[in-house]
């Protein structure tokens, strides 16, 4: 492609790009950023190795890429410039077509080093099958023991067990493994076939490549994801920066784009996706390393018996006195006379083979077929399934199962993990004013605020809870009504040089000045709600264009982001409105997250709305030199199409009444006329030929854009540089004929996408209350106000959150002022600091930051998430001089990062306060009750946050991590001392107490009283809560924040942290950054020496996951970067409870009686022959009929039918099964044989444990007891045995407790009555 | 405005809802016994109600088998007719010729009822060690001469300059028994003059499993059109180095070489160092002997040809009756008795301390 390779891709489907291709153009102005989040990794399959699958998904959607790169020869193939000295870990990408098509490969500078994007899908050929297979194969450590005692066996003198025979099992393993190897490949191979007949002949060709001629230089491949620094050279020397914002990585959905545009830089193995793919998680779980030690142990006592059956059998042989007269033995004097010693050496081998099983390989094998069962049935559960979002747990994992029952500690996020992420504007405070939500809503339900009750968020049904969205805003009518009012001087230019402006009445206690300064607050709040976010409009749900073969279905696209296309058509009026049918909105309303992977979904412009192509072609060939020129053209063009469009919108919109009247708020109608609309368009053209900047007018053809890529694919200045008037390419199906297209008209509700809820909830908001954010282009934003008045910034800059600075920024150029304006929206912690001096000291300032910061305490305290907003008027020389320093940074290779960050750092600074804002986010149903089902079980939970202390605090309780009669401790500190002789003054308090409970000589151990249910039985976490809690203390809570946890963590503080973390049932870390929750989760691991699962939904959390013993993602509202690093992928909170009490203890329960039974099983048969060796002169030999009678009865009634078919009598069977088994059959010996051993085999353990469970009874027994004893006394005595025996089988309820043992520790047991479940 | 979002369309359906089955669901009815007294009580002492009288069953049935066994190790010791020597010194010393007979007399003090077996015995006989139970070919054996494969150290030998198989070969048939017995009913008049000697019938059927002589045990077949004598088919082997008789002239009085009982039961090797080995039946279709043995004296003649004085060996001759129980063998009565018995008692062990139980709790 060199120039552009137009990759179509599907919303929501597989249709991924199988090379990593850079977007043309450098996105100079970073406003869709966020983009490390672009990348979804190829989703990892849950059962079997992801290779094949990620080969196939490859295979099957990247077919655009791959036939227009290899048929059309279009490619940029990687190259690196070996030669440069400059850059030595660089590479070049040249243009393909620079070069013959016949250049052979090793000459071909893309070609000579770097992968090509051929992709073989199938792994073996016919040829290579078996010896690939079994080369394969042998990697593993257990075939190759297998096939070490096969070989032994095939020295004739150490030959054990018959040659053949013990090559049966591991044949079978390996044939087995081949067999699936071959079907996994053959499948492959077919859907190849399917693929190939696709056609491609079809292509548009008005697309020229061959017009783009820059080179571009990139990074060698590498695995780093989050990392991509680039330069595209043009051929008059300049330079221009790529950054990982144009980057799209191989696995990367597209939403929203009917198409991309760009050059291949990496492909085949070399893309990042595949570098970084190292194959399926491997944990080691703890009981794997138990283990391992017991398997260590069976070597050594193998060894053991091996050496010492040798040592006898040379003792043995020793013992005759003329051994070449004895009869059966096998020596002759001569060539095969006696040597006891070597004999010995001879029978250490024998023993190898013979005793082999003591080293129980095939445990692995099982154990790994039990895990896959396991976590089939666990992903199987009802009661972990979310059915209104249709997921089941997903179990990434397949090796730690058995981990989750050995959970001690649970590190849990807060944000869309204890709640749903469904961020509801509540309250806002603007200008030190607070404005509640109305209770007179029309959503016409009073709601508390989550953190009063506690119950409000969770007592609500279900199908109640889903039907409240973000956009369900309560309008505060006094606010409403100011906004309505808002003087007119703030839209005719210079508001603040004290022009005169009416009141609006409704505040008549406020003066002139202060209402002028509150309408202009209130005026800057809302813009900045509607500004300042990457918040994308679209007037529906984008739908995908492509058909299942990668045409275009229908005969035209949006071509808004192609750089080669120019467009002509007019930039305000894209978004169309159309009629959201059911199977239109199969695209949900796609929020990604601050960190979210963009999820493409290609969107279909409503039929009605279709272009024609013929007729926007002769258009784009005009375009040459003069934009303008073409632009008014087009207008021209579409003005004359756009009254059929109109009139037939609104006949769409008339089918939907019903949709209106349920909208649970009124937001006034858009009521814009063609005329208006018209209007509006030539105010703004007027406002961009004034300013003269020659990106502009690029801009303006890239705002032809529907909907702006969250990808930033515009492609701005190629357009001049690089290209001369390109057309996009157009793939079509043949047949297709064109259709008159109609205009589009604004949407009449614009659908929000955003990459987190808190921005939708604040958009939503905003337009609540009139300020609709109506269109967002890549350069300016459309703003509608209340009473129809529209708006339209040209957005400058964007600083994009991150979690140092933890607040985010626009930089628009005011319409009314003209001048630059930043509007930032951040945590209190992070707006508060960086106010101007001025504003501080002013008398208005002062108040706003008193009143505000009270504001802030109360939403807190209700539990509301808090956000300040601010903003900066710039100075046109302020602007300018930081503008060029932050110019020079974007363009930077090295340190861009960095030197981004502190650009971002130096403009946001001398802010003015406007407002605060409070959002709910709502505890998830069923939080509570499964953080004290995990709290009772003897579970601690943390939670750490990036809150602010008394929001997380307030959720705390709500969720019940902190109960009312707790006791908190509370950690803050500024320094390292005070945080030390604070954590002093616990460790003395917390231990004093525990000692004086020592001291009065009660041991912890409380008999446990069951809850009404008899559900659950409470017992106290650890030994020493648990004499606090019984005692009538409180147990312990602890509450740090960010700023004190980074002193604790301190290598000098830790170890008394350590001591107070120790002793607290639940800890809260608010303010907590990423790294911080990953140190944390260390801390729990190494120095409290506990299993630590650690669950969270979004990026932030992925390093604590990934640091946890068992990381658990929540795939809910943020996107899958969480779930992509986790082990377990669950819907909701709540189910958490059930996968660690229940799967977690069934799945350790049975591994590690499987274990056991394992080696009980291979110590008997081996020690039955060990000893048989006292018998047979230790000549290694194995017990006769043993392996004959085994496989007589697994082969039993297999060979007894067929016996006489097959077995001639040149087959070597000493003694055909069948025969054995049929005598044994009828031998009553046999069967009471038979008998006695199973009951010997049981008796010992049945009798040692019925002792055991006299004696000293466990707690679950003991509870047992009592309980029978309760029924006993209500009947006679002599009835207890039947009742008992009923009972069990009649009870079905699951008990959970807890065993505190000496150490404090604790075992956690599910013990399940009657039912056992496999 | 909610209803502007777009919902999941009911169409996409619940494509990952699980099977709520018992199986998926982990539902399936199970019983899982926590081990305590009330419930294991009662198995205890049932499972002990009923082995203690199974083993009893098994003992007294065990104790019914009738079994009377002739160590004739040296000869001399029973002798009263026979050679009064050790005969087995003078085996190993090689002056014994083939004609050697021991003559042991004895007296059964009772009936022998329904089928009699007749085993030899041999203590101290590794044949089951490694090496010894190798060394044999049983393609060779099923009547292909040529495969001497395993045999090792007898699988050839060069007899004038040609390397021929042994046949049969390998150290298993190249040790085999060759003690022949002959059992007689003898009357003896008041003056203690024999009056006289009937012959024991004995016979070969029953003595192996019948898949041994059609699949196993074969010997090799006269090619078509020429119609070979077995000693014809084995001229190009040579028998093994300690047999006395060519293989082709080895018989069990019915069938001949691979094919003959006594061949069989020796190739099948024993388990354990001592052991027996079913020699002959008691032929019940003779007209004195259709009940058995009856009481009375007899005489045991042995061909006396294996020496077992090199390992310490013993010889015997056992004549068995057959239970329901197979032998006379007391381990599995003995065991049924102990496990039984150990039950019972710990059964008892448990009620009483059940019933202490009871009674703190009745106290409290």
């Amino acid at each position: 492609m060199a120039a552009a390779a137009a990759a179509a891709a599907r919303a929501g489907t597989s249709k991924e790009p199988t090379v990593e291709l850079s977007v043309v153009a450098p996105d100079k102005k970073g406003h869709h950023r966020r983009t490390s989040s672009l990348w979804v990794p190829p989703s990892r399959p849950t059962f079997s190795n992801p290779t094949p699958i990620i080969r196939q998904k490859a295979e099957t959607s990247g077919r655009a890429l791959k036939d227009l790169v290899t048929c059309r020869c279009l490619s940029c193939c990687p190259f690196a410039d070996r030669t440069s000295a400059t850059h030595p870990e660089y590479r070049k990408v040249i243009p393909n077509h620079k070069f013959d098509s016949g250049t052979p490969r090793y000459e071909h500078p893309n070609r000579t080093k770097y992968a090509d994007n051929r992709i073989r899908t199938t792994k073996y050929s016919l040829l290579t099958f078996l010896p690939k297979n079994l080369f394969e194969q042998f990697h593993r450590f257990a075939n190759l023991y297998f096939i070490f005692i096969v070989m032994l066996n095939w020295v004739p003198a150490i030959e054990a067990f018959g040659r053949y025979l013990s090559m049966i099992p591991i044949t079978f393993v390996l044939m087995v493994t081949a067999v699936k190897d071959a079907f996994e490949d053959w499948r492959l191979l077919q859907r190849q076939v399917v693929a190939s007949l696709a056609n491609y002949s079809k292509l548009d060709s008005e697309f020229k490549p061959t017009d783009f001629t820059a080179t571009i230089e990139c990074e060698a491949p590498n695995n780093q994801i989050y990392r991509f620094n680039g330069n595209l050279l043009y051929e008059d020397g300049t330079k221009e920066a790529v950054s990982k914002n144009n980057l799209l990585l191989r696995g990367c959905e597209m939403r929203n784009t009917d198409f991309i545009e760009g050059i291949v830089l990496y492909a085949g193995k070399d893309t990042k996706a595949m570098l970084n793919n190292s194959g399926p998680r491997y944990k080691r779980s703890e009981l794997e390393r138990l283990t391992n030690w017991d398997i260590v142990w069976c070597v050594v006592i193998l060894l053991v018996m091996c050496v010492t059956g040798a040592v006898f059998s040379t003792i043995w042989l020793n013992a005759f006195d003329d051994p070449y007269k004895v009869a059966y033995l096998t020596f002759v004097e001569g060539s095969s006379s006696l040597k006891p010693e070597l004999e010995g050496f001879i029978n250490f081998w024998s023993y190898i083979i013979v005793l082999q099983v003591m080293i129980p390989i095939s445990l692995y094998v099982s154990i790994e077929i039990i895990k896959l069962g396991q976590v089939y049935f666990m992903s199987q559960d009802m009661e972990m399934y979310y059915e209104p979002a249709d997921k089941r747990i997903q179990c990434r994992a397949l090796n730690i199962p058995e981990e989750l029952g050995q959970i001690q500690f649970v590190m849990s996020d807060k944000t869309g993990t204890l709640t749903e992420n469904q961020m509801i504007f509540r309250r806002c405070a603007v200008a030190g004013v607070d404005y509640g939500a109305s209770s007179s809503s029309s959503n016409g339900e009073a709601r508390s605020f989550p953190g009063v009750s506690g119950q409000s968020s969770t007592g609500k049904p279900l199908a109640q809870l889903n039907r409240e969205s973000v956009a369900d805003v309560a309008a505060n009518a006094d606010l409403v009504q100011r906004i309505e009012n808002l003087p007119d001087e703030l839209f005719l230019g210079d508001f603040s040089n004290g022009a005169t402006m009416t009141s609006d009445g409704g505040d008549d206690d406020e003066s002139p000045d202060e209402a002028r300064a509150n309408a202009s607050d209130i005026y800057h709040f809302f813009i900045n709600m509607a500004l300042c976010n990457t918040v994308v409009v679209n007037a529906q749900p984008h739908q995908d264009r492509l058909d299942e073969s990668g045409f275009f279905v229908g005969d035209s696209f949006v071509t808004g982001n192609s750089a080669f296309h120019v467009s002509a058509t007019d930039p305000d009026t894209p978004d169309q409105v159309v009629i959201v049918n059911d199977k239109a909105a199969t695209a949900l309303p796609y929020r990604n997250s601050l960190e979210a992977p963009v999820r493409p979904s290609v969107r279909l412009p409503p039929i009605n709305q279709r272009r024609t192509v013929a007729a926007l072609t002769p258009l784009e060939t005009q375009i040459e030199e003069d934009l303008f020129a073409a632009r008014s053209a087009s207008e021209t063009a579409l003005k004359s199409e756009s009254g059929e469009t109109v009139s037939e919108a609104s006949a769409d919109a008339s089918k939907q009444p019903k949709k209106h009247k349920e909208t649970s708020f009124a937001i006034p109608e858009i009521r814009t006329t063609e005329h208006s609309e018209a209007e509006d368009n030539g105010e703004e053209n007027e406002n961009e030929s004034e300013s003269s900047q020659p990106a502009e007018a690029s801009t303006r053809t890239n705002n032809l854009s529907a909907r702006p890529s969250m990808l930033s694919l515009n492609l701005s200045k190629l357009n001049i540089k690089g290209f001369k008037g390109l057309s996009p390419l157009l793939r079509f199906k043949k047949g297709q004929t064109s259709e008159r297209s109609e205009s589009p008209a604004p949407p009449a509700n614009p659908i929000y996408e955003a990459e987190s809820p808190d921005e939708l909830s604040l958009v939503y908001a905003a337009s609540a209350y009139g300020v609709r954010l109506l269109k967002r282009h890549v350069n300016s934003v459309v703003i509608e106000l209340a009473g129809g008045r529209r708006q339209r910034f040209e957005l400058l800059h964007t600083l994009p959150f991150d979690s140092e600075r933890k607040r985010m920024s626009v930089i628009v150029r005011s319409p009314i002022t003209n001048r630059a304006v930043l509007y930032c929206k951040g945590a209190d912690s992070a707006v508060m600091d960086t106010l101007s001096e001025r504003f501080k000291n002013d008398s208005h300032g002062q108040m706003v930051i008193f009143k505000s910061q009270q504001y802030l305490s109360l939403y807190a305290s209700y539990g509301l998430r808090t956000l300040c907003l601010a903003k900066r008027e710039l100075d046109d020389e302020e602007y300018r001089e930081w503008k060029q320093m932050h110019d020079e940074a974007e363009m930077c290779l090295e340190n861009r990062e960095r030197l981004i960050f502190e650009s971002a750092m130096r403009v946001e600074t001398d802010l003015e306060l406007v407002g605060v804002t409070g959002i709910e986010d709502r505890l998830q149903d069923g939080v509570p009750e499964c953080i004290e089902a995990l709290r009772r079980a003897g579970l601690k939970v943390w939670v750490l946050t990036g809150d602010k202390i008394e929001t997380a605090v307030n959720i705390a309780y709500a969720s019940k991590l902190f109960s009312p009669g707790m006791e908190l401790i509370q950690l803050s500190a500024k320094n390292e001392h005070d945080t030390s002789e604070m954590l002093d003054h616990y460790v003395e308090m917390l231990e004093n107490r525990l000692g004086s409970t020592r001291a009065s000589g009660r041991r912890a151990r409380v008999p446990p009283t069951a809850d009404e249910g008899g559900a659950l039985l409470e017992t106290p976490a650890n030994a020493p809560a648990a004499a606090g809690g019984r005692g009538g203390r409180s147990r312990i809570g602890l509450v740090v924040n960010g700023q004190t946890l980074a002193f604790c963590l301190l290598p000098t503080v830790e170890d008394k942290f350590v001591r107070i973390v120790s002793r607290c049932t639940s800890v809260l870390c608010c303010r907590a950054t990423p790294l911080q929750k990953a140190s944390v989760v260390k801390l729990a691991k190494e120095r409290l020496k506990g299993k630590v699962l650690a669950i969270g939904d979004g990026a932030n959390d992925v390093s604590m996951i990934q640091c946890a013993d068992v990381g658990v993602g929540i795939s809910g509202q943020e996107g899958m970067q969480a779930v992509m690093a986790s082990d377990f992928a669950l819907a909701r909170f709540r189910f958490l409870q059930r996968l660690l009490l229940v799967h977690g203890h069934w799945c350790y329960d049975r591994l590690a009686r499987t274990i056991l039974y394992f080696f009980y099983k291979n110590a008997l048969f081996v020690f039955a022959i060990f000893w048989y060796q006292l018998f047979n002169g230790f000549s290694s030999q194995t017990i006769p009929f043993f392996l004959s009678l085994t496989l007589s009865f697994l082969a039993y009634f297999v060979f007894a039918l067929t016996y006489n078919l097959f077995v001639g009598p040149e087959w070597n069977v000493k003694d055909p099964p069948n025969m054995v088994a049929e005598h044994a059959l009828i031998d009553i010996r046999f069967w009471a044989a038979l008998i006695i051993s199973c009951v010997l085999a049981l008796l010992p353990r049945f009798a040692i444990q019925v002792l055991l469970n006299t004696h000293q009874p466990s707690d679950v027994l003991a509870e047992r007891i009592k309980k029978r004893a309760k029924t006993a006394t209500s009947g006679p005595n002599d009835g207890n045995f039947v009742k008992s025996f009923r009972a069990r089988w009649s009870r079905k309820e699951k008990t959970v407790r807890i065993i505190p043992d000496e150490t404090g520790g604790n075992e956690v047991q599910v013990v399940e009555a009657s039912v056992l479940h496999l | 405005m909610p209803d502007d979002l777009p919902k999941i369309p009911r169409s996409r359906g619940k494509k990952n809802k699980p099977s709520e089955s018992a199986l998926h669901q982990q539902k399936l009815r199970a019983y899982k016994p926590i081990l305590s007294i009330t419930c294991t009580l009662p198995l205890f002492f049932i499972l002990g109600a009923i082995f203690t009288p199974a083993g009893l069953l098994l003992f007294k049935a065990a104790q019914s088998a009738q079994e009377y066994n002739i160590t004739f190790t040296n000869c001399n010791a029973t002798g009263i007719d026979g050679p009064v020597r050790g005969a087995e010194d003078d085996l190993q010393k090689g002056i014994f010729n083939q004609s050697l007979k021991c003559i042991i007399a004895f007296n059964l003090s009772e009936d022998f009822n329904g089928d009699v077996n007749f085993y030899y015995g041999l203590e101290n006989f590794y044949q089951n060690h490694r090496r010894y139970v190798k060394s044999r070919n049983d393609i060779q054996l099923a009547g292909n001469l040529e495969s001497t494969a395993d045999c090792d150290p007898y699988s050839t030998t060069n007899a004038s300059g040609v390397d021929l198989p042994y046949a049969p070969c390998g150290a298993v048939a190249n040790s085999m028994y060759n003690d022949t017995f002959k059992l007689f009913k003898t009357k003896f008049a008041d003056n203690g003059l024999l009056t006289e000697l009937m012959d024991v019938p004995f016979t070969t059927d029953g003595v192996v499993w019948s898949i041994e002589t059609k699949r196993k045990f074969l010997n090799p077949r006269s090619p078509p059109g020429q119609n070979k004598t077995l000693c014809e088919l084995f001229s190009n082997t040579v028998k093994p180095p300690n047999w006395q008789t060519d293989v082709c002239k080895l018989t069990d009085g019915s069938s001949f070489g691979f094919e003959s009982v006594d061949f069989i039961v020796w190739m099948n090797v024993a388990a354990l160092p001592t052991f027996r080995k079913l020699y002959r039946r008691l032929n019940r279709t003779s007209a004195n002997f259709t009940n058995g043995l009856p009481k009375g004296t007899y005489r045991l003649e042995v061909d006396y040809n294996y020496p077992v004085k090199a390992f310490n060996g013993q010889k015997r001759f056992i004549i068995t009756t057959q239970q329901w129980t197979g032998p006379k063998n007391y381990f599995l009565s003995i065991a049924y008795m102990t496990v039984g018995v150990f039950l019972l008692s710990f059964s008892f062990l448990l009620l009483i301390i059940y019933l202490k139980q009871l009674r703190e709790e009745k106290n409290k």
